[in-house]
Formats: C-alpha cells, sequence, structure tokens
C-alpha cells in the first residue's frame, strides 16, 4: 500500500522530480532533489508524508515539474505519469492512492489519466484537488473519484452544473446570505460531480459520504474547533488537509476516518504554531508530529462513541 | 461552435475540448500572434473559425482555455491585442463578481476594521492578505492552477502599492481572480479605508 502524488511546482532547478518523498525535520525531498516547503503540492507532500511517518506506512511517491501557468510543466508530468505505467511502475511500488493536485485544468489529459487507470488499475483510489479537482469537475470524471477537497470557494463550483472552472461560478457563492455547503454537497452529488467521500474545508469543516445504494449523500461530521480563522489566509493550509488525508488513507485508514482524522490535525497544527495571517506554511510543518498525536487521541475516542 | 474549427490547411481538426479561440482581425496579426506564443512555449494552433464568426480571410488562435489571461497579456505585450476572446467556458457564465474581505487582529483572530492587523479579501475561489499596518502582502490563499504557488512565491513580502499586478504575474483563470482581491486590496490600502470604518461585508468590483 502506498501513495503518488502528481503536482507541479513554482520553482526548482530542474524541470522534473520525481521519486520517493522524504521529509526529515523539515527539509521535503523528492528523489534527491530538495524542495521549499511552500504552498501548493510541496505543503501536501509534507503533510502526507508526516502522516505516514507518524503511522509507520508505506513510501510516499511523487512526479513534480516546474510549472508556472504555462501548462508545460503540467503535461510533462502526465507524460511521466504514462511511462509510469507503461513500465508498470505503479504495480512495482504497490500504489493504492493517487491524489492529483497542482495541475493546468485540461481535462483532456485527465479524463486519458482516469481511463487509462479504469483499464490498468481499478483498484486504485483518486483523490483530487486543486487544479487536479477542477480538471476532474470540468472532464466529467469526477464522481470517478474516492476523494475530493473543495474549500468553500469551490464547493459552488462542484455544485453549479454549467461552471468548469471555479472564476466562472454565479449562483453558489461565498458570503452570499443563501450559501450553504450541505445543501452544496447534495446538489454536486445529485449533478454527478460529487467523489465518493467529500471535504468542504472552511471555518467549519464538513465530510460528507455517498449512501452505500449511491442515491444520497450524507453529511457524517462537522468540526469547528479548535477554531483557528487565520488558517483560511494562509497558503498551503488546503493543501495540508488533503496531504494529511493522503497519507491516513495510504496508512489503512478508512477514507471517512482519514478525512476526520486530517481536519483535526490541520487545526490542531495552526493552533500549536499560533497561527496568524502572516504565518507561512513552511511554519506549521514542525507542529504536524504532535498535531497528528493530539488527534488521533480526539477522533479513536469519537469512533469508540460510535461516530465515524 | 469550436468544433467546427479546422486547421489552416484545411484539415477538420477536434479542437481542445476545454478550448478557447482568439481572434486578432487580420490573418497577418493571427500569425504573428503564433510565432510570439509558441517563441513563449504556448501551446496555440492556428485554425479557421467557426462560420459564424467569418468575416472573410480569416485566422484564428486555438488554446487551452486555462492559459487565455497569460496568453492576452503576451500579446498585449507585443501590441498585438486580441480582437475577441472566445471560451466554451466563457460562453456559459461570466467571471465570479463577488469580492469580500475579513478582517483580523494581531492574533489572528476575526475583528472589526477599527482594531485590524491584517486585512483578507477574498475574489472567488482566491484570497490575498495584507498587514494594514504596513501594507505589505503577507499571504495570499486558495487557488488549483499552477500559477498560484508561484504567484504567492512572486507577491509575500512585497508592499501592495510596489508589486506587478497578479494578472500581469500569473497565466491562468485564478491569477485573474487573484487580481480581483489584488485591486480591491489595492483601493482600500490606498483610501485610508484598510484600517478604518469598514466593516467585514459582500463588495462587488
Amino acid at each position: 500500500m502506498s501513495a503518488l502524488v502528481l503536482g507541479t511546482i513554482p520553482a526548482c532547478d530542474v524541470s522534473l522530480v520525481q521519486g520517493e518523498v522524504h521529509l526529515d525535520g523539515g527539509r521535503l525531498s523528492v528523489g534527491d532533489i530538495e524542495l521549499r516547503a511552500h504552498q501548493g503540492t510541496a505543503a501536501l507532500l509534507c503533510a502526507a508524508r508526516r502522516a505516514i511517518q507518524e503511522l509507520e506506512g508505506r513510501p510516499l511517491y511523487a512526479i513534480c515539474a516546474v510549472d508556472t501557468g504555462m501548462g508545460d510543466g503540467t503535461r510533462l508530468i502526465y507524460r511521466e505519469f504514462e511511462r509510469w505505467l507503461d513500465e508498470g511502475k505503479l504495480e512495482t511500488f504497490g500504489v493504492t492512492h493517487i491524489a492529483f493536485h497542482y495541475l493546468s485544468p485540461v481535462m483532456s489529459l485527465m479524463r486519458k489519466a482516469c481511463e487509462t487507470l479504469a483499464e490498468q488499475a481499478p483498484h486504485i483510489q483518486l483523490i483530487g484537488d486543486a487544479g487536479g479537482m477542477y480538471a476532474a469537475r470540468a472532464a466529467g470524471v469526477s464522481s470517478q473519484f474516492e476523494l475530493l477537497t473543495p474549500d468553500i470557494g469551490e464547493i459552488g463550483f462542484l455544485a453549479e452544473p454549467e461552471a468548469t472552472h471555479p472564476a466562472y461560478v454565479a449562483r453558489y457563492l461565498f458570503g452570499q446570505s443563501d450559501f450553504n455547503p450541505v445543501e452544496l454537497i447534495v446538489k454536486a452529488h445529485e449533478l454527478g460531480t460529487a467523489s465518493r467521500v467529500l471535504v468542504v474545508k472552511g471555518s467549519t469543516d464538513y465530510v460528507a459520504a455517498r449512501s452505500i445504494d449511491g442515491k444520497s449523500m450524507e453529511t457524517l461530521a462537522h468540526i469547528d474547533g479548535p477554531d483557528v480563522p487565520a488558517l483560511e489566509a494562509i497558503g498551503g493550509t488546503g493543501d495540508t488537509i488533503t496531504g494529511f488525508a493522503l497519507g491516513l488513507m495510504a496508512s489503512g485508514f478508512s477514507t471517512e476516518q482519514s478525512a476526520v482524522y486530517a481536519l483535526h490535525a490541520n487545526r490542531i497544527a495552526g493552533k500549536l504554531c499560533g497561527a496568524t495571517p502572516a504565518t507561512q506554511v513552511g511554519e506549521l510543518v514542525n507542529y504536524f508530529g504532535s498535531a497528528l498525536k493530539q488527534a488521533r487521541i480526539i477522533v479513536e475516542s469519537d469512533w469508540t462513541d460510535g461516530k465515524r | 461552435m469550436l468544433n467546427e474549427a479546422s486547421n489552416s490547411t484545411g484539415t477538420v481538426h477536434t479542437p481542445l475540448d476545454d478550448g478557447s479561440l482568439i481572434l486578432m482581425g487580420s490573418v497577418l496579426r493571427a500569425i504573428k500572434a503564433e510565432e510570439v506564443l509558441l517563441a513563449q512555449g504556448y501551446e496555440v494552433r492556428l485554425v479557421v473559425p467557426p462560420i459564424e464568426l467569418r468575416t472573410g480571410c480569416d485566422l484564428a488562435l486555438a488554446c487551452s482555455t486555462h492559459v487565455v489571461v497569460g496568453i492576452a497579456h503576451a500579446l498585449e505585450s507585443a501590441d498585438l491585442a486580441p480582437k475577441q476572446v472566445l471560451s466554451t467556458l466563457m460562453g456559459t457564465s461570466t467571471i465570479t463578481e463577488v469580492v469580500t474581505r475579513a478582517y483580523f487582529d494581531i492574533a489572528g483572530n476575526y475583528c472589526s476594521s477599527d482594531d485590524a492587523h491584517f486585512l483578507m479579501v477574498r475574489a472567488g475561489n482566491m484570497k490575498l492578505t495584507i498587514d494594514v499596518k504596513s501594507g505589505v502582502i503577507t499571504n495570499t490563499s486558495g487557488g488549483g492552477c499552477p500559477d498560484v504557488p508561484y504567484l504567492n512565491m512572486m507577491m509575500i513580502g512585497h508592499h501592495i502599492n510596489e508589486i506587478s499586478r497578479p494578472k500581469e504575474l500569473g497565466k491562468t483563470l485564478c491569477g485573474l481572480m487573484l487580481d480581483k482581491a489584488y485591486l480591491m486590496t489595492h483601493e482600500e490600502w490606498n483610501s485610508g479605508g484598510a484600517t478604518s470604518g469598514h466593516q467585514a461585508d459582500e463588495v462587488r468590483v
């Protein structure tokens, strides 16, 4: 059981990095290339790797390329991913979870990747966040995903029929008086854009899952503490939630459990760090271990009490 | 609409399914635009526009919609401003225009503007935060396109008045949304509104 992350990075000495992910203290590396623990894919990798370390799980792998918005790095990643598929690397590395993260939302590339995975490795669970989620939604394959992690500025994008990028959301906008994340989760399910499990990240976080018969979407949990308002302002704190969830899923937790565990851990890390709107996500990394330990106590107590 | 596009050699293409069409107004300008964009690494191709958009001897550029913002900026910089940009996405709705703001005290708790140490402006899926005492950008967050971490890296630590606009630094729709947040923040800072008199609310730009 192991996880693979596909995501772009804003800067690096080489255009493509790939291989096993390591986190030594606050130092992140992919293969033998060190990456700055920055907003985006790097923040996700830090959280995922730390969660896996905490649970003594299997290795974490990544394919990353430099992309500043042109889409060149994104294409490089998809090409390399194809090579991994052709060479049977997913099987060799025991990959069971793949996260599509900061990628240009190119629908054709996402559709092709999902079609290939459905044919060659249907057991692999897909996680989508950021551009990976945008591409999945726009390409009409988001319901194949096990987990998507929109924030409150993005859940309307999953719920609105015509929107193919969050910039085009017209109806379900955070900030409007009738904005209701729980209703939008149901709308996304009815529209066929929701993953099996959805995490909506905000001042209150929500976890929802498709019913066993697939006919409805039930909100399983909402989490609003500890309250750390500054997390919304800090770039990368949504990425770390997705990273924690990925690491936990790849360590054997159910997706629902991973989602709740991840949301608690992220909030606790913010609290331990004393986060303000001037805090950078890299500063949170040192608190991930303690946060995961504290969050585990909370979620195991909830599960003992019969909550999911 | 874009499904009817064909390339300049007459071969019918299946266009990019998330495609945009950039109308340049003349064949010569379209060819020059292609040269400029290919030289900068953009994936574009010359196509004949759909019949309802043709004006005579026409040639347009097809590209992926997520790079339209960057392409428009690159063409404007090369004195080749597009005549019109058409998108399969843009045809269905308009860019989100609701912008909201929130204030934080020095400890990071929500507060009124009177007690604010930080102002965060949200535009759709993007957020920009400044220290209202100094005008320095402390964070950008939200979004998912690859220029988002790049913009974060380029903007944090710089004064709101001393940084290029996100739509000039970025190349995607997320960059465009961050530009909306930037404009509101810039206006608030320069009017003194970031430090007095406002409550967190919703505005339209």
